[in-house]
C-alpha cells in the first residue's frame, strides 16, 4: 500500500517542480563523528536501526549526511523529500529516505501531511539527526534509542497550530505504520508497527516549551532465535508441560500492543540551557518489560561556547515473570528432562534479554567556531545494572555489571 | 608621520560605532496594505511562526545578509540571540520541515530589487538603505 502512496508523492513532487522550478530549495546538515568507547563486551549504536561500534576509536557511530529538497508548489502545497545516511543496519537503499511528503497548509493554522513522515513523538524525534541544531553529540539514547528506531512511518497526520496572546499552542494527530530492520541487544530482526496512533500537545512561549504526547500501536517483530524456540515449545506435548503453548502466545511478537507516553520541557533564554523529558513505555509483548526513562540537561552559553551537563536513567518498572519449572520434571527420563530444562531456560532468558537498567553522566562542550558550524567534545560515563544493557550490542551474554565510558568528537554543519 | 595620522583617522572613520540615527527598520514592499507591525508580529514572522501578515496574505521573508554586523544587530534586537543561535534554532525547523528557511540575500542590490517585485516580501534595512519602494512598518529603538 505505501508503496503505492510513495510513487504517487514521487509523480508529486516532479509535477510540482515542473512547474515551479524557482520553488525548489536544496539543503543539507551532516556530522563527522568519532566515538572510543571502552567497553571490550558493549558496543555502543545511537538507534537499533544502526550497527553498534565496538571498543577502539570508530568514525561510524555518528557520521553521517543529510539531504533535503523542499518544493513550494502552487497554492498552500507543498512537498519534502529528507535522505539521511548512516550506517544502517539494512541495505535497502529505500530505507535511507527518510521522509517524502506532500503537505497541505490552507491557512496558518491547519497542516495536512501524507507519505512518509516523521513521528513527532518527543522532543528531538523529528530532527534527532541534526545535530546541529542541539547542543549534544546524540539524543540522549536512555530517552532515544529505542523511539529513534521506529520514528518514522508512512501515513497521515494533521497539524492544528493557534496563538493564545503571546503564547503558541500546536496539537497534532498521526496515524500509520512502519516497518524495520533492527540490531537487538543480541541479534537482529525485523520489526513493524501497525495501526499507529499519536497525539501531542505542545505550549510554547519566547523561551520556552512544554509538551505531551501519547501513542500506541500494533507491534510485530521476528527474528530467527526467537523463531527457533517458539518452534521448540509449540512442539512439546501439552501432558509434558501444558504451558508451553501460553508461553509462546506471549513471547510471538504478533501484533502485541504498545503504548508510548512522553512529557517534555525546555527553557532557552539565550544563556541557559534546561532540557529534560520523561517517558513511559508499556508492551503486550511479554519480552519488553515495561520502562521509564527520563533525563535532565543543563547548559550555559559563554559566547560562541556551550558547557552541558547531562543526566540520564532508564529502567524496566517491572521485573521479567520467572517461568514455573514443568511439574512433570521429576518424572522424566534423564534426556527429555535435559531438553525440557535447556527449553525452559532459554524462554526464561528471552524474557530477560530486553532488560533496561542504566544511568550515564554526561559532559560536554560546543563550539560554534565558524558560520553553520559546530565542534562538540562529549564523555559519557554509563553505569549499567546487572542483565541491564539491551540499550547496547552485547559480544558475552548478559549479566555484567558494566560500566562504559564513551569519548566523542563532533563536527556538525548544515549547508 | 602625517601618513600614519592620515591612516589612523581613516581607520577610526570606518570602524567607528554605528551612528545614533543609523537605527534598524523592518520594511515591506510600498504596495502592501500593513500599515504597522508589533515587536510580537516582527518575532513571529522572522522567526518562522507566522506565514502571513496579520491581514492574513502571504508573507515572504528575505534574511539581509548583506551585512553580517547588520544582520547580528537585528537578530539581537529581535530575539536576543546571536547569529549561531539563531543558525541552530533554523536547523531544528528546516530540517525537521516544520518551516523553510528564508532566503539569505547577500547583495543589497538584489535585495532591493527582490522587495521591489515581491508584493509579500518583508526584511530588515539600516537607514542608509531605505529606498521610496519600502515601506517601514517597525522601527527598532537605537
Amino acid at each position: 500500500m505505501h508503496k503505492f502512496v510513495t510513487a504517487g508523492l514521487i509523480g508529486l513532487m516532479f509535477a510540482g517542480w515542473a512547474h515551479a522550478e524557482t520553488g525548489v530549495r536544496f539543503s543539507g546538515f551532516g556530522s563527522l563523528g568519532a566515538i572510543y568507547n571502552d567497553s571490550d563486551n558493549l558496543g555502543f549504536h545511537r538507534d537499533y536501526t544502526m550497527d553498534a561500534v565496538g571498543q577502539g576509536w570508530s568514525t561510524a557511530g555518528d557520521t553521517l549526511l543529510g539531504l533535503q529538497l523542499n518544493a513550494e508548489m502552487s497554492g498552500s502545497f507543498d512537498a519534502v523529500a529528507q535522505m539521511v545516511f548512516k550506517d544502517r543496519v539494512s541495505n535497502r537503499v529505500s530505507d535511507n529516505l527518510e521522509w517524502l511528503f506532500l503537505r497541505y497548509r490552507p491557512n496558518n493554522n491547519w497542516a495536512f501531511r501524507a507519505g512518509r513522515l516523521g513521528l513527532d513523538l518527543y522532543m528531538l524525534t523529528e530532527y534527532r539527526d541534526v545535530g546541529y541544531a542541539y547542543s549534544w553529540v546524540r539524543p540522549i539514547p536512555e530517552f532515544y534509542n529505542l523511539i529513534s528506531s521506529i520514528s518514522r512511518y508512512e501515513g497521515a497526520d494533521v497539524t492544528y497550530r493557534r496563538d493564545i496572546g503571546e503564547l503558541n499552542f500546536e496539537a497534532k494527530a498521526a496515524f500509520g505504520e512502519t516497518d524495520m530492520d533492527l540490531q537487538g541487544p543480541e541479534q537482529g530482526g525485523l520489526f513493524a508497527l501497525d495501526n499507529i496512533m499519536a497525539l501531542t500537545l505542545s505550549l510554547s512561549g519566547n523561551d520556552w516549551l512544554v509538551r505531551a504526547a501519547a501513542a500506541q500501536a500494533d507491534t510485530s517483530g521476528t527474528n530467527a532465535d526467537t523463531d527457533m524456540l517458539l518452534d521448540a515449545l509449540r512442539a512439546v506435548p501439552t501432558a509434558v508441560w501444558p504451558q508451553a503453548g501460553l508461553l509462546a502466545q506471549d513471547i510471538a511478537f504478533d501484533d502485541k500492543l504498545s503504548r508510548y507516553y512522553a512529557l517534555g520541557f525546555q527553557y532557552d533564554d539565550g544563556q541557559w540551557i534546561v532540557k529534560s523529558e520523561l517517558g513511559y513505555t508499556e508492551s503486550e509483548w511479554r519480552l519488553l518489560q515495561p520502562y521509564a526513562s527520563g533525563y535532565l540537561s543543563i547548559g550555559r552559553r559563554f559566547d560562541d561556547l556551550t558547557l552541558y551537563g547531562v543526566f540520564a536513567r532508564v529502567e524496566n518498572t517491572k521485573e521479567a515473570p520467572r517461568i514455573e519449572l514443568p511439574e512433570s520434571l521429576p518424572y522424566l527420563p534423564e534426556p527429555e528432562k535435559a531438553a525440557l530444562l535447556a527449553l525452559h531456560q532459554a524462554a526464561q532468558y528471552s524474557y530477560e534479554v530486553s532488560t533496561l537498567a542504566q544511568s550515564t553522566y554526561s559532559l560536554g562542550l560546543r563550539w560554534d567556531f565558524y558560520e553553520d558550524m559546530a565542534l562538540k567534545l562529549q564523555w559519557d560515563h554509563s553505569e549499567i545494572d546487572p542483565k541491564g544493557s539491551s540499550l547496547w550490542v552485547r559480544s558475552h551474554p548478559m549479566g555484567h555489571d558494566d560500566r562504559v565510558n564513551l569519548f566523542s568528537v563532533n563536527l556538525s554543519f548544515t549547508f | 608621520m602625517k601618513l600614519l595620522i592620515i591612516s589612523l583617522i581613516a581607520w577610526l572613520l570606518a570602524h567607528s560605532p554605528v551612528r545614533a540615527d543609523d537605527a534598524l527598520y523592518v520594511v515591506v514592499n510600498a504596495t502592501n496594505g500593513i500599515e504597522r507591525l508589533s515587536h510580537h508580529e516582527v518575532v513571529d514572522i522572522f522567526m518562522g511562526r507566522d506565514s502571513t501578515f496579520p491581514d492574513g496574505k502571504d508573507v515572504t521573508v528575505f534574511d539581509n545578509s548583506s551585512d553580517i554586523d547588520t544582520r547580528a544587530l537585528f537578530y539581537r534586537q529581535l530575539v536576543n540571540r546571536s547569529l549561531a543561535q539563531v543558525s541552530s534554532y533554523w536547523a531544528r525547523l528546516q530540517f525537521s520541515a516544520r518551516v523553510t528557511q528564508p532566503r539569505k540575500i547577500d547583495q543589497s542590490s538584489t535585495l532591493l530589487e527582490l522587495m521591489n517585485r515581491t508584493p509579500s516580501g518583508i526584511t530588515f534595512v539600516r537607514s542608509a538603505d531605505l529606498d521610496p519602494a519600502l515601506k517601514v512598518v517597525y522601527k527598532f529603538d537605537p
